[in-house]
């Protein structure tokens, strides 16, 4: 149950739509208002049930039903989940798959009368998803899951219902459970995300696609106390609109980039890192006091989050995330 | 026990940790201020009338500047004459938008001929043709001018242009009382000025225009400015531009004629160098009551700041707020100013703004000893 009393004064330019070019300075357009107190009101009820009709077999069926005040409208998404062991003892083989319907509400300015538009429902997405579990050792474990994600409804600011877009790939995990020394996986997703802002409109990758997620944990106890771990990550670059120079707002004086067209048309570079962090503890009695060293970036990789621009966007320089950064800290347990 | 292995393991990590950390540390210099004035600049298009009734005449005036080293090529100011008449959700960039262009926002804007154009039209209207098969054969008269012309011929130049406010001007919005939005185009250009060909594939957001050489390069950044100018039209309000009645050094009116005189910085270091007060004096009459803005605590007044250029020194803020919408006058409004390490004559531009498109400037000269 979400219930959220509010009361708002608001006086913002009329809000863009995806991938529009800057409408110029702030102050550049008389603003918009708008007042009201109301509620956000947005009940939900969810159930499952786990049927197990026979040895090797776990069937998942649920629904989901939100009713969204904003809409005046339910959404019902039924859900199922299923999995089939093919072989129950070592090495264990399970095949597995998912089928579903979810649902969400649009956002309190996209229903706005003023700074939205009349009439929307839901956007909606079709999950869909299957793959296998393959045990290969005692201790090591593949998982490989392909997936389509269908979405329809979308809200597109200013326009209505008209978006749509679909997601797909592949995730894969190999896992080794935990022993005596150690314990890792390794996670990758290979993936393809793209949107249309209305069925006239061109297809576009989606602002946050990632087309490779890799991600590689492992922990080590060396013994006598000491304990070493790492993780490793790399994720295709984010998205982003070159800018360049303009015009000039006379008026309010200030420039206008030149926003590339088509919008996030250009990807940073891949984000690598690897964080390292080392334990040691130590026994006293009923104490155990454990020291450690956690070293974030440990090879100051610079990972470019983004462009910053000079004030005419003649020249631009990369933003960059947290470079290197070790943390000393002494933890004690009861 | 003693750990074999804990001592070099440690040492190591925490000195290479401490090497990166101090590499990482040495940042980069940024990027130059806007109020660093080195190039062709436009600071401001003030319109006598920011907010006009239709039917008045409107007069634009641009405050610019050529700061170039090498000014071979002179920079003039060309305004293009046709007013863009509220455009789609008052983007200026649906104005030269061919309808269609910009996804589902075309149909509204209306071009309006100014002056000679406005003549040319109708005598295409009337038959008389011209280029393209007529000044303004079709629904965009920035699509049929021809590409590869030198403009400077039909273009009205010089600090300021003059329009009518269009009778029907003013339509009804909504979330927002009925107003009207004008928009004047306006070019900076040390060289040939024409019209750019339209990609049909580049988007909404194109520039109309082009600044080349003679043998028809693209000029640099810094030698053009491309101007969107705005003016409201509204059937019962009005707003006058901000009155600057002096610009201030440490608080001492300035003698415009005479200037601003300053020493030299000596320091080694440009933030040791001494800090000059200057500031813009902006009677109380220039803080109006701003309709737009009633809130539940009643009618607020405009905002009122400063813009601070110059092509010599430093200053430690691009703007300063002059009023505030609730609180009135700001009592610390000074910018600090440094002077550069060599003696040499320049400008300071003040440029006063209120939030409701009005402006005023102050402009003086500059000498350093």
């Amino acid at each position: 149950m979400l219930y959220i009393p509010y009361s708002i004064d608001i006086r913002l330019p009329p809000l863009p739509r995806p991938g529009q070019p800057p409408p110029g300075p702030f102050g550049s357009q008389p603003p918009l208002t708008f007042s009201d107190t109301d509620a956000i009101y947005r009940p939900a009820i969810y159930d499952e049930v786990e049927l197990t009709p026979w040895a090797g077999t776990r069937i998942v069926p649920g629904v989901r039903l939100d009713y969204a005040k904003d809409t005046r409208a339910w959404d019902v998404q039924p859900r199922l989940v299923v999995r089939q062991d093919l072989h129950r003892e070592f090495p264990r083989t399970t095949l597995k798959g998912g089928i579903g319907r979810f649902a969400q509400p649009p956002q309190p300015q996209e229903t706005n009368r003023v700074f939205g538009t009349a009439n929307l429902v839901s956007n909606v997405a079709n999950h869909y998803g299957g793959g296998f579990e393959q045990e290969i050792t005692r201790q090591l474990e593949l998982s490989v899951e392909g997936f389509f994600r269908q979405y329809d409804r979308r809200v597109v600011q200013r326009l209505g219902n008209v978006g749509e877009g679909r997601a797909f790939g592949l995730e894969t995990l190999v896992r080794y459970k935990p022993d005596a020394r150690f314990f890792g996986f390794i996670a990758y997703t290979l993936s393809r995300s793209v949107r249309k802002d209305g069925p006239d409109e061109p297809t576009k990758l989606f602002n946050f696609d990632q087309t490779h997620i890799l991600t590689a944990i492992g922990s080590y106890r060396l013994g006598r106390g000491w304990e070493i771990g790492a993780r490793f990550r790399y994720v295709s670059g984010s998205l982003n609109t070159p800018q360049s120079y303009g015009f000039y707002d006379a008026t309010v004086g200030s420039y206008i980039a030149l926003a590339a067209f088509p919008p996030s048309s250009h990807r940073n570079p891949p984000f690598h890192q690897l964080d390292v962090r080392v334990d040691k503890s130590w026994q006293l009695g009923a104490v155990k006091l454990t020291a450690y060293l956690d070293l974030y970036n440990a090879y100051n990789q610079p990972s470019i989050e983004g462009v910053s621009y000079n004030y005419n966007s003649t020249l631009s320089t990369n933003a960059t995330g947290i470079p290197i950064f070790p943390s000393l800290g002494l933890r004690g347990e009861l | 026990m003693k750990q074999p292995f804990s001592r070099p393991l440690v040492g190591a990590l925490l000195a290479g940790v401490a090497l990166v950390v101090a590499a990482v540390a040495c940042g980069n210099s940024g990027f130059d201020p806007v109020s660093k004035v080195d190039s062709v600049r436009m600071f401001v298009v003030r319109a006598d009338k920011p907010y006009a009734k239709p039917g008045e005449t409107v007069t634009l005036e641009a405050l610019t500047t050529d700061a170039r080293k090498d000014r071979t090529r002179p920079a003039k100011l060309y305004w293009i004459p046709i007013l863009c008449l509220n455009p789609q959700s008052d983007l200026y960039y649906l104005c030269f938008a061919p309808p269609g262009d910009g996804g589902h926002s075309a149909g509204t804007t209306r071009l309006v001929p100014i002056g000679a154009f406005a003549d040319a039209g109708a005598a295409a209207a009337d038959g008389g043709g011209g280029a393209d098969g007529g000044a303004f054969a079709g629904s965009n008269p920035f699509s049929s001018i021809p590409t590869g012309v030198d403009l400077a011929p039909f273009l009205p130049q010089g600090p300021t242009f003059s329009f009518q406010m269009p009778a029907d001007a003013v339509t009804t919005r909504e979330g927002a009382p009925p107003y009207g939005l004008a928009i004047v185009f306006n070019v900076l250009c040390a060289g040939r000025l024409e019209f750019a060909a339209r990609d049909p594939n580049g988007g909404a957001q194109q520039v109309p225009v082009l600044c080349s050489d003679e043998n028809g390069v693209k000029l640099p950044p810094s030698d053009y400015v491309i101007g969107i100018s705005r003016v409201y039209a509204y059937d019962d309000r009005t707003n006058t531009n901000p009155v600057i009645q002096a610009m201030t050094l440490e608080g001492q009116d300035v003698l415009q004629a005479q200037g601003v005189t300053l020493e030299h910085c000596t320091a080694d270091r440009e933030k040791d160098c001494k800090e000059n007060k200057l500031g813009v004096r902006v009677s109380d009459s220039s803080w109006e009551l701003n309709p737009s803005d009633v809130t539940r605590t009643g009618v607020p007044h405009e905002q009122i700041w400063v813009d601070w250029y110059s092509d010599v020194g430093t200053f430690d803020d691009e703007a300063r707020l002059l009023f505030d919408t609730q609180m009135g006058r700001i009592s610390d409004s000074d910018v600090k100013y440094r002077a550069p390490k060599d003696p040499s004559d320049g400008t300071l531009w003040g440029v006063v703004h209120d939030n409701r498109g009005g402006a005023s400037w102050i402009v003086v000269p500059l000498h350093v000893r």
